[in-house]
């Protein structure tokens, strides 16, 4: 626990990392949102096509958005020997990232709903709910195996981005239904196949997303509380 | 109270599998209240050991108790004054607001934030660079902001290592009266060093420490147990009495005449002799230790001695 009021370095975690990161994200928006806006000016698009577009367009940009904010929460600290003075506070490594972690999570439904606003607002109405259910999943998926490396490597970007190429080329190489071995590797692979925009993702594709979730969470927690922050 | 019970602490690399045994064996107790010195060789293991208080390293062997609980567990409930040997503040941070974020992490009160932060800022002359970037401070002023932050909590446990490295002799000087304003019953500085004079003017007692080993513990209160020094001495004029007062006096080599290298001597053999010398009609202009007694008590430890 923090000892003494639980949230009381909130604001300056939102103001150091996550606000800036926000707006670094909805700038990125703005600039991507561009080309489609001086587009629809002359031509406005019928609203199925926009709603396509726009599905296509977050998939791609949320993904940038959950590797934005999900690295460098411990790895930075830890490798730029900031942690030194924040955990010789009274305060526990614990609480202390796991609030940035959950906090990284919220922003980043946020930076979603921005990215979706600023699309409806200059493209074309379109507004979904969905869009933010895709980022949250996103950010399960490929933000909490970065948080767990995050304890670990400077670059934990990396752990990201390397095991959602190796599962896609494996999946893609044993498809599911087509072998038996497909049909094991779907099951032990990491769901990142839920990630897209296609899938529907049944109550069973909710608990494993949260499972896997949850699991990454709970190892983060596990190696800041038994592996101490100067130990190489 | 800190108890250090055989604490080791060895690095092992990963692809070669060696091992460097970093602290060995370190076994000392340093009661509330006091100010306990840690001076060693560069590499002696000083901040490993330090490390390894905090929590922030894992010792291989042995225990340490803060207060009867494990380091994370005190720091947790209770805090640290810390200052690192590299100060490490991120950049874009602003002096001030450093200071205010530290305070608010080390639960000061709301009502009292604003005053203590302006009280060290004040104690370390950070004012006229509250507003800078911490990228923009010398590395004097990056250091008194360290040590600022590790003050502004006013904890129980102050912990500073190397806390003059890189302060001029003015904030050198003024460092040794923060140290002594530090000094509080309940509260326990721990201070590394390998500045000897600093350490002998504001510690109770030094711990030596060598290739992680603690060597001694020097008192430095206690001067009747301390090392034996020599002395420079210095007369008005050439006297023959000197080596016959003093058996294997020589003039200093080189020096002016008058001036001698009186060999190592307890307090009262020269006291003693410096009377007969006196009674003998010489003028004494001065009686010099020509190395601290710490400085004494070091170099032997570390295998350093004459």
């Amino acid at each position: 626990m923090m000892r003494g009021q639980a949230f009381r370095y909130t604001g300056w975690m939102l103001v150091d990392r996550h606000l800036p990161r926000l707006v670094g994200c909805l700038v990125f928006s703005c600039a991507i949102m561009l080309p489609f806006w001086l587009a629809t000016r002359r031509q406005p698009l019928p609203e199925a096509q926009a709603a396509n577009i726009l599905a296509q367009v977050h998939q791609q940009v949320a993904f940038i958005f959950a590797l934005l904010l999900a690295n460098g929460i411990i790895a930075t600290d830890r490798f730029q020997n900031f942690f030194r003075f924040y955990l010789a506070k009274p305060v526990s490594p614990l609480w202390f990232y796991g609030e940035h972690i959950v906090l990284a999570g919220v922003f980043m439904i946020a930076a979603s709903a921005g990215l979706v606003t600023i699309f409806s607002a200059t493209v074309a109405p379109v507004w979904t709910f969905a869009l933010l259910q895709r980022a949250l999943v996103l950010w399960l998926l490929i933000g909490m195996p970065i948080v767990v490396f995050s304890t670990l490597s400077r670059h934990d970007w990396l752990w990201g981005v390397v095991p959602w190429l190796l599962s896609a080329v494996v999946r893609g190489k044993w498809p599911k239904d087509q072998s038996a071995l497909g049909d094991v590797l779907h099951v032990v692979l990491p769901p990142y196949h839920l990630m897209g925009n296609d899938p529907v993702i049944t109550t069973g594709g909710w608990l494993w997303i949260t499972a896997w979730a949850l699991g990454f969470f709970a190892l983060t927690m596990l190696l800041l509380s038994r592996r101490p922050l100067a130990e190489d | 109270m800190i108890a250090l019970e055989g604490v080791t602490k060895v690095y092992t690399s990963l692809i070669r599998r060696r091992a460097v045994r970093a602290v060995d064996d370190f076994t000392a107790a340093i009661p509330t209240g006091e100010i306990f010195g840690i001076a060693g060789p560069n590499g002696a293991g000083k901040s490993t050991l330090i490390n390894v208080l905090l929590g922030f390293l894992r010792p291989t062997g042995g225990r340490v108790t803060l207060d009867g609980l494990s380091p994370r567990a005190y720091v947790e409930s209770r805090g640290v004054g810390y200052l690192s040997e590299l100060v490490a503040i991120p950049p874009t941070w602003n002096v001030a607001r450093a200071l205010q974020r530290y305070a608010v992490l080390a639960n000061v009160p709301a009502r009292e934030r604003k005053d203590r932060v302006e009280r060290v800022m004040a104690q370390l002359g950070l004012e006229e660079h509250r507003g800078k970037r911490v990228k923009q401070l010398s590395k004097g002023n990056l250091q008194r902001l360290g040590l600022a932050q590790a003050l502004v909590s006013d904890s129980d446990l102050i912990i500073l290592d190397e806390p003059t490295h890189g302060f001029d002799p003015i904030w050198t000087q003024r460092f040794r009266d923060i140290a002594r304003e530090l000094r509080r019953p309940g509260r326990t500085v721990v201070i590394a060093s390998h500045n000897l004079d600093e350490l002998e003017r504001v510690a109770d007692r030094v711990g030596i420490i060598d290739r992680g080993r603690l060597q001694r513990i020097a008192v430095i209160g206690d001067r009747s147990s301390a090392t034996a020094v020599r002395y420079r001495l210095v007369l008005d004029q050439v006297s023959d009495a000197v080596a016959s007062v003093f058996a294997g006096a020589q003039p200093v080599p080189g020096g002016q005449p008058g001036e001698y290298l009186v060999p190592t001597l307890e307090l009262p053999a020269l006291n003693a002799g410096l009377m007969k010398l006196i009674g003998q009609g010489a003028h004494v202009v001065a009686v010099v230790p020509e190395r601290s007694r710490l400085e004494a008590a070091f170099r032997e430890a570390v295998g350093e001695g004459e």
